[in-house]
């Protein structure tokens, strides 16, 4: 009736106010959901190169072929482009490998989020038998041969080459691996040339559908936990249930917590692919069809979809300095 | 070496045990650590700031105020660490003290049960906020596109269905009061049933729409929930109370300091007075050390004196022993001389005789011619002629000379005793001049002729140039004189074997010289040998010896910073051999006072 119309009519030009409002903000960044990553990181700059280091040492695996970089590369998006991550001796991991870039902004880590922290998390891979199949006393008997990281570690730490230390250098480097200036980001900071018309509706919809609900933050995503599967079954949908698919009931045991996982960052999320803990979605927009489906339970427009993935092309960094994206100009998926 | 007596070991044991509690006194007046104690304090203090300020910022997610949640995520490695700060700041701090650390323990258990319930609360919160915000927000347009889809006909139940469950969801979620709960549920069910008669395409959207509206009430009962939980974890309060424990024990630490340090003042006061005593004691004991010290000089001083006049004394018996010897010595002499006299006087007599002749002889001559008495004269004449010849003759004059010549000898000899007694008996105290060992020698064994007589043989092995030596001569003498009566004595003519005493003199290194006086007497036996240097200590039957003889020259000896020793065999002879220094030196000073040195016997 009348008043349905009216409200919906409301609805539409509240929406459009509040885009033509933030469109037209200098300072968007204050009340948006999505922060930019900071320009300047104090780190520390000999655990850096420590770090830097011990990331690339396949010494940290059990027969010297596998490091952290193999399969957090830092050339692909700090993934290795893979459904699941492939370990010593060829091991098919369990579970699609999260981005190494600007995971010090996750408040967990991990997809359970059984790490409370990147120092936490450095120890899980090195004393996984799928993965890099090691130990510490291992990795320090070797490492302790190796007389310029001694001293490395000597400078940086009182105690020297001790696993509390390994994890902190990796974490240290780790936290270096921002990438900030993404075209978004530039946005955020005022910057209103930087998008295109198409990318800017793009995150309109991207709040308006409520994709922002859970994908918000400085990481947009990667503070909170989600179950898997809000407004449908995913995993019946999909089929061939795995011991990754229970997500944080694996790490809580508590059913309400079944198929709960840490939200990903979509930051860098045009380099990732694929998405998803289990790798399925081969495309960002296979990705964005399932989440629409199964996250928010409502049907879009071909359209729109298309336009939040130009959007989520634009959150692509700079590491160290050097745009990640890709050098074509167009940004097709 | 520092030698160790009972006493000692207990006076020591005494202050290392006094030390020690001294040492735990004051370690226990400094325990308390206030530090510690500060740090604790301010980390509850952040945890508690925290906790608040994590607790708004919740409710600004809910209201919509934060637009992230970002700030409700933030404070994670926060409180992490300060947990860990805390952790390891109350285990040095309280793990120490017992029964502190029980008390504090099911506090900080309890507290992070808190929090870690406190995490999942805000974990699940956001997780169900999410999905409320999107769901609410999305039903108008959801109810819009279910009517936009469905057919006209039956367009008016289906739009009041819709509606009703559209504001029923949304009063519910303005006002969640469970009653509204049914309402909800009605009108859903209601919508559902109106469904099934529809054609499918629009029953999917329908199917759709009821979904979102139970997701709304589903995710609002959880958050009320939640929230309510949230609001009920008395996070505050256990930091209240860890922090309220932290000061009570404080406190208590800070009483209990208070005691000790009562106990250590009264322990340092008594320790003090002890002190005082001790320190009294000490001066006393001073004072009377200062008093005895001036006696003990006094006494040292007078015993001085008398050692001076004891050795004069000696000297004096030693001499009165043999004035027997040298009243002999010179009467020898002088018998001799009075002899020598007696015979003078005798042979003076012819020549008297040829005097008063010569003299008649030469009046007669004198006279006149016509005066003299032919008769006469030749009477005179002849006497004279008688006195001559008896004189010459007779070799009287020659006699006489030889007479007068050995009588002047034994004079000299008697007054070479003389003067070696004045030498011996002169009192002087370690008047130092040049002695040669060998005169002196010789003057001793002058001395004691009478003593040697002829049953004793001298032998003597001088060295050839043996240098004079600085000391006081008469003293010297006397020790030889003492010596050399000794061995004297224990050679007695009785015996078969002749007494034999062989003087030896040798140098000794680059500044000393030897001295030997052997005899083969009856040498001294083992008991007697350590005795012999102590005073009036004698084998010698009473009235024989002083017993001071070998004890003073002993003493003469030491002082020139010389030696006695003695080599002995019983039955085959004794050897004293004296070491005396060219020059004058200070005699040495040993720890055995007074205890000469003996070879092995």
């Amino acid at each position: 009736m009348p008043w349905l119309d009216a409200e919906k009519i409301a609805a539409v030009v509240l929406a459009a106010a509040l885009g033509g409002f933030a469109a037209g903000q200098a300072w968007a960044q204050v009340d948006e959901p999505i922060r930019p990553i900071p320009l300047d990181v104090r780190l520390d700059a000999r655990k850096v190169a420590l770090g830097d280091r011990l990331f690339h040492d396949k010494r940290l695996s059990g027969d010297d072929t596998i490091a952290c970089a193999s399969c957090h590369s830092l050339e692909r998006g700090g993934v290795d482009g893979r459904v699941s991550a492939v370990g010593i001796g060829g091991a098919v991991g369990p579970i699609n490998v999260p981005t190494v870039l600007n995971s010090g902004f996750n408040f967990r880590q991990f997809w359970d989020g059984r790490a409370a922290s990147l120092e936490e998390q450095a120890a899980g891979p090195v004393h996984n038998p799928k993965e890099m199949g090691s130990n510490w006393s291992q990795v320090i008997e070797k490492l302790s041969r190796d007389k310029s990281l001694v001293s490395a570690f000597g400078e940086s730490y009182r105690d020297g080459l001790k696993p509390h230390n390994i994890q902190d250098a990796i974490a240290v480097f780790e936290r270096s691996l921002t990438t900030p200036n993404a075209r978004f980001d530039k946005y955020l900071r005022g910057d209103t040339t930087a998008l295109h018309r198409d990318e800017l509706q793009g995150y309109r919809l991207f709040k308006s559908y409520g994709c922002v609900a859970c994908h918000q933050g400085v990481n947009v995503g990667g503070n909170m936990f989600q179950v898997f599967g809000v407004m449908g079954d995913y995993f019946a949908g999909r089929g061939e249930p795995t011991g990754a698919d229970m997500g944080r009931y694996n790490v809580t045991h508590n059913e309400a917590d079944r198929h709960m996982f840490k939200v990903p960052s979509l930051r860098n999320v045009a380099l990732t692919a694929p998405y998803f803990h289990d790798g399925s979605a081969r495309t960002l927009d296979d990705a964005v069809d399932t989440m629409f489906r199964y996250q928010l339970g409502r049907p879009a427009p071909q359209q729109d979809k298309a336009l939040i993935v130009k959007f989520l092309y634009t959150l692509t960094g700079e590491l160290r300095g050097r745009s990640l994206e890709p050098s074509s100009p167009s940004h097709q998926p | 070496m520092i030698t160790m007596n009972k006493r000692t070991w207990v006076n020591l044991l005494v202050g290392t045990g006094l030390a020690l509690v001294l040492a735990l006194l004051v370690d226990k007046t400094s325990d308390v650590n206030h530090a510690e104690y500060g740090e604790i304090s301010s980390l509850l203090r952040q945890l508690k700031q925290i906790d608040a300020e994590w607790n708004v910022d919740v409710l600004r997610s809910k209201t919509g105020l934060n637009a992230s949640y970002d700030p409700v995520a933030s404070p994670l490695p926060v409180i992490e660490s300060l947990d860990e700060l805390l952790r390891s700041k109350t285990s040095l701090f309280w793990n120490g003290r017992g029964d502190s650390g029980a008390r504090i323990v099911p506090l900080l258990d309890n507290y992070r049960q808190l929090m870690a319930s406190k995490v999942e609360l805000i974990d699940r919160f956001k997780s169900q906020h999410s999905i409320l915000r999107n769901s609410t927000r999305y039903l108008p347009s959801a109810a819009a596109e279910v009517l936009a889809a469905g057919p006209a006909a039956e367009r008016d139940g289906l739009i009041q269905a819709v509606d009703r469950v559209l504001v029923d969801t949304l009063v519910y979620t303005d006002t969640p009061d469970a009653g509204l709960v049914a309402r909800v549920d009605d009108s859903i069910a209601h919508l559902r049933k109106l469904a099934k008669a529809l054609p499918d395409a629009t029953a999917e959207r329908i199917a759709g729409y009821a979904a979102h509206a139970e997701t709304v009430v589903r995710q609002q009962q959880l958050g009320d929930k939640l929230l309510k939980q949230l609001a009920v974890l008395p996070t505050a309060r256990a930091l209240d109370e860890l922090a309220d424990m932290n000061a009570l024990e404080h406190e208590k630490l800070l009483v209990s300091q208070q005691t000790w340090r009562w106990v250590l003042v009264a322990y340092s006061a008594a320790l003090l007075v002890a002190l005082g005593w001790f320190a009294w004691r000490l001066v006393a004991s001073y004072r009377l050390l200062a008093r005895v010290n001036l006696e003990l000089t006094r006494s040292h001083d007078e015993l001085k004196e008398s050692q001076v006049h004891l050795v004069q004394s000696e000297k004096m018996s030693a001499l009165g022993q043999m004035v027997a010897g040298i009243a002999h010595e010179i009467n020898t002499p002088l018998a001799y001389v009075k002899g020598t006299f007696e015979v003078l006087r005798e042979q003076v007599v012819p020549v008297a005789q040829l005097a008063a002749n010569s003299v008649q002889f030469a009046q007669m001559l004198h006279l006149p011619n016509e005066q003299r008495d032919r008769a006469q004269l030749q009477t005179v004449a002849h006497q004279f002629d008688r006195s001559t010849r008896e004189v010459s003759g007779s070799r009287v004059m020659d006699e006489m000379g030889q007479l007068l010549a050995d009588g002047i000898h034994g004079i000299e000899q008697i007054s070479e005793i003389v003067t070696n007694l004045k030498n011996f008996s002169r009192l002087d105290r370690a008047k130092v001049s040049e002695f040669a060992v060998h005169e002196g020698l010789e003057s001793t064994l002058l001395l004691a002729r009478n003593l040697l007589k002829n049953t004793v043989e001298i032998r003597r092995e001088l060295a050839f140039d043996l240098p004079k030596i600085q000391c006081s001569p008469s003293q010297i003498n006397q020790v030889f004189l003492n010596i050399i009566t000794n061995a004297v004595h224990a050679m007695p003519a009785e015996r078969a074997e002749p007494g034999v005493i062989t003087l030896r003199t040798a140098r000794e290194g680059d500044d000393m010289v030897r001295i030997e006086i052997q005899d083969n007497g009856s040498g001294i036996p083992a008991n007697v040998l350590p005795k012999i240097f102590d005073p009036f200590y004698t084998t010698k039957p009473i009235g024989k010896g002083t017993g001071m003889g070998l004890s003073i020259s002993f003493k003469i000896i030491q002082e020139h910073g010389g030696k006695i020793l003695v080599d002995t065999e019983p039955g085959v002879g004794t050897v004293f051999s004296i070491l005396l220094p060219l020059g004058p030196r200070e005699p040495e000073k040993s720890d055995k006072a007074d205890k000469p040195v003996l070879l092995a016997a």
